[in-house]
């Protein structure tokens, strides 16, 4: 709870609110981690977009952290552009094609949400960052902005991890303006 | 020959030859030569006389039939140097006054030849060499008398060395001028036409002197000609004198001139000239149309202000920047309120200008932002410079239209901000993946299948950040046009 508490206040995120953290490149594996487990923990069902380690890996290392594997699902972008097919387990892991196809993750990020209908949920999305290597900053801008729009409507709360230096300030602008709340984690 | 002889209304001695011929025969009578200022007559009429002649400012000689001098007067001595006694009663003085053998005897061939047909000669023109060397123009004129039944010849000589100076300085002034002089009668025939007037029209003296068709050649069509001959005649009217009027001529190539022409009239009646001056300005008027084409189509705004700030030039750019034609904006001051409609901006800028011009009296690169007759925003860069035209100041000032170099200094700026961010986060993200990734494998936590899939993505990762790099390279190789080219070649460089 005390690192919950340092970035993300339980009772804001209790108000659905959104935020984006800004984060060292070299401790975004780590806040990752620190995250969910303190979100989880706070009862949320957590649902991780991933664009940098596989579905498989992360989850080794929630279970390391002591994160419960039932308290997370995930939507990733990396095992089939990787390994060229594999099959969706519901309530578990969505696969996207690779992380550029932004429609199919609009698709996937609507019905996972679906699945969890009725839960106390929060959406990760990690990361911003890695999400520059393929597309423009504007195209990353609409698809936040669909996101977000998507978790307000149906009242959900949200984290965007990004690496906190190298943004450019135009694009952290744009960000902020969707989010709740940025909060530099370092 | 009569008594009163062809000079004696020679204007150019006054019809003296008469009293002198009085003089000389009273005088000289009874006497020898050297001896009629003696006076011995005692007479005093006599005396008065023979001083007219002692002082006339005309040189004065008195010769017999052999040529002897029998009277050399005060003026004759002053001329030639020689005085009366080197002179009377000899016959040398004229080797002494033309001592080159062939002139003298073209000299003495021209006036036997005169004499020869007449017993007198008047207006021959010779140069003398006086005593001390210098050249003199004389004009003669000669009357015989007879005295006690004795043949005299008196010869007077009006020195018109100065006027003949002064005449061809006169003609010198008049040939070399570089404008066109032309003198008329009051009929309208050419008197003068000078090398210029040569020179400009094509028609040569010979062609023009003592006629009155040259207006005609040189304007050879009709209508042009009376609308000139209306408008002059309307000037003449009012004035009796024009100044700087401008007419096209055509040459006698049949190229046409534009002629600024002044013109004077001197003396009156039968004598009255009228002096036309006419400076060719065609070549400034092609340098005036040049500057004004260069002005006028100008790709940068060109506006030139008074010290009242009224607009006297507005060239096509700034019509098409501003949208406002020259006729909303010449002649008035006002177009710098639709310019800057915001009066709070208006005034910041007005207070800068101010302090600039106080400072400096020209400003350099000065941006503003102007709001088009359209209603769209411009950046404009100013330079101003103050300029003496006609002996009153005024104001240039020049205008370059930068919005779209501004927009793409702009658009560069995030483009490189976006690329800088799409290859610095991605390298480290990258780097950081591969650490944890190795990091993992050494702690043994991954499958074999897991590591080709972490090492594989970050490949991928790696491949499209390159990707990135060489559309970077290559939006420059295109010269993309929204990259300006001081930017381009720093890029590329």
């Amino acid at each position: 709870m005390t690192l919950v508490a340092a970035i993300v206040n339980p009772e804001d995120l209790a108000k659905k609110q959104i935020f984006l953290i800004l984060v060292s490149a070299a401790n975004m594996r780590q806040r990752n981690i620190e995250l969910i487990k303190e979100i989880s923990s706070l009862g949320y069902h957590m649902i991780v977009i991933t664009t940098n380690f596989p579905y498989s890996v992360l989850t080794k290392l929630y279970s390391e952290s002591g994160i419960d594997p039932k308290s997370v699902s995930f939507i990733d972008t990396v095992t089939r552009n990787s390994v060229g097919s594999a099959e969706n387990i519901p309530r578990v892991v969505r696969y996207v094609n690779n992380p550029t196809n932004l429609t199919d993750l609009g698709i996937a990020v609507t019905e996972v949400l679906k699945e969890n209908t009725g839960e106390k949920v929060c959406i990760l999305y990690d990361s911003i960052s890695t999400m520059l290597i393929y597309l423009a900053s504007p195209n990353i801008s609409k698809f936040i902005h669909f996101v977000t729009n998507k978790l307000r409507l149906m009242d959900i709360s949200g984290v965007f991890l990004a690496a906190e230096k190298g943004l450019d300030p135009m694009f952290v602008s744009q960000l902020t303006t969707f989010v709740d709340q940025v909060i530099d984690s370092g | 020959m009569s008594e009163q002889g062809p000079v004696s209304g020679n204007p150019h001695n006054g019809g003296i030859l008469q009293n002198i011929h009085i003089a000389s025969t009273r005088t000289l009578k009874r006497t020898n030569p050297g001896e009629y200022m003696t006076g011995t007559s005692g007479a005093q009429s006599e005396c008065i006389e023979a001083g007219i002649m002692e002082n006339a400012l005309v040189m004065i000689a008195v010769l017999d039939k052999k040529g002897t001098i029998f009277a050399w007067n005060h003026t004759a001595e002053s001329i030639t140097g020689y005085t009366k006694a080197e002179v009377i009663g000899n016959t040398n003085v004229w080797k002494s006054l033309y001592p080159d053998k062939d002139y003298r005897h073209n000299v003495t061939a021209k006036i036997a030849e005169i004499l020869a047909k007449k017993n007198y000669f008047e207006n021959l023109e010779t140069t003398i060499k006086t005593q001390s060397g210098d050249f003199r123009i004389i004009l003669w004129n000669t009357k015989e008398i007879l005295s006690d039944g004795e043949l005299r010849v008196i010869i007077v000589g009006m020195d018109v060395t100065r006027q003949k100076e002064m005449d061809a300085f006169q003609q010198s002034v008049i040939d070399n001028a570089n404008v066109l002089i032309a003198v008329l009668d009051p009929k309208g025939k050419v008197l003068v036409w000078n090398e210029a007037a040569e020179s400009i029209t094509g028609y040569t003296k010979d062609e023009v002197i003592g006629k009155r068709d040259i207006w005609k050649q040189l304007y050879p069509d009709p209508e042009y000609r009376r609308t000139i001959t209306i408008w002059i005649n309307s000037i003449i009217k009012e004035r009796r004198l024009f100044e700087n009027l401008d007419t096209t001529i055509t040459t006698k190539k049949g190229e046409k001139r534009i002629i600024r022409w002044n013109t004077q009239e001197i003396n009156t009646g039968a004598r009255a000239r009228e002096i036309a001056i006419g400076r060719d300005i065609t070549r400034q008027r092609e340098l005036d149309a040049f500057r004004e084409s260069v002005i006028e189509n100008a790709h940068i705004l060109i506006t030139v202000l008074d010290l009242q700030s009224n607009v006297l030039v507005w060239n096509k750019a700034a019509e098409a920047i501003t949208g406002y034609s020259k006729s909303e904006v010449i002649g008035k001051h006002d177009i710098w309120k639709y310019l800057y409609p915001d009066p709070d901006y208006r005034r910041t800028i007005t207070k800068r200008i101010t302090r600039i011009i106080k400072e400096e009296r020209y400003f350099e690169n000065f941006e503003t932002t102007i709001v088009n007759k359209g209603g769209s925003q411009r950046i404009l860069s100013w330079n101003t410079r103050e300029i003496d035209e006609d002996s009153q100041t005024r104001e240039i000032a020049i205008a370059r239209d930068i919005t779209e170099q501004r927009q793409a200094e702009a658009a560069l700026l995030a483009y490189i901000s976006e690329m800088a961010m799409r290859v610095k986060q991605p390298v480290e993200i990258i780097r950081d993946n591969i650490q944890e990734t190795a990091n993992l494998i050494r702690d043994g936590k991954l499958t074999k299948e897991e590591m080709v899939t972490l090492l594989e993505g970050q490949v991928r990762n790696a491949t499209q950040v390159a990707a990135n790099v060489k559309e970077f390279q290559k939006m420059i190789a295109e010269k993309d046009k929204e990259i300006p080219e001081a930017y381009r070649k720093f890029l590329e460089g």
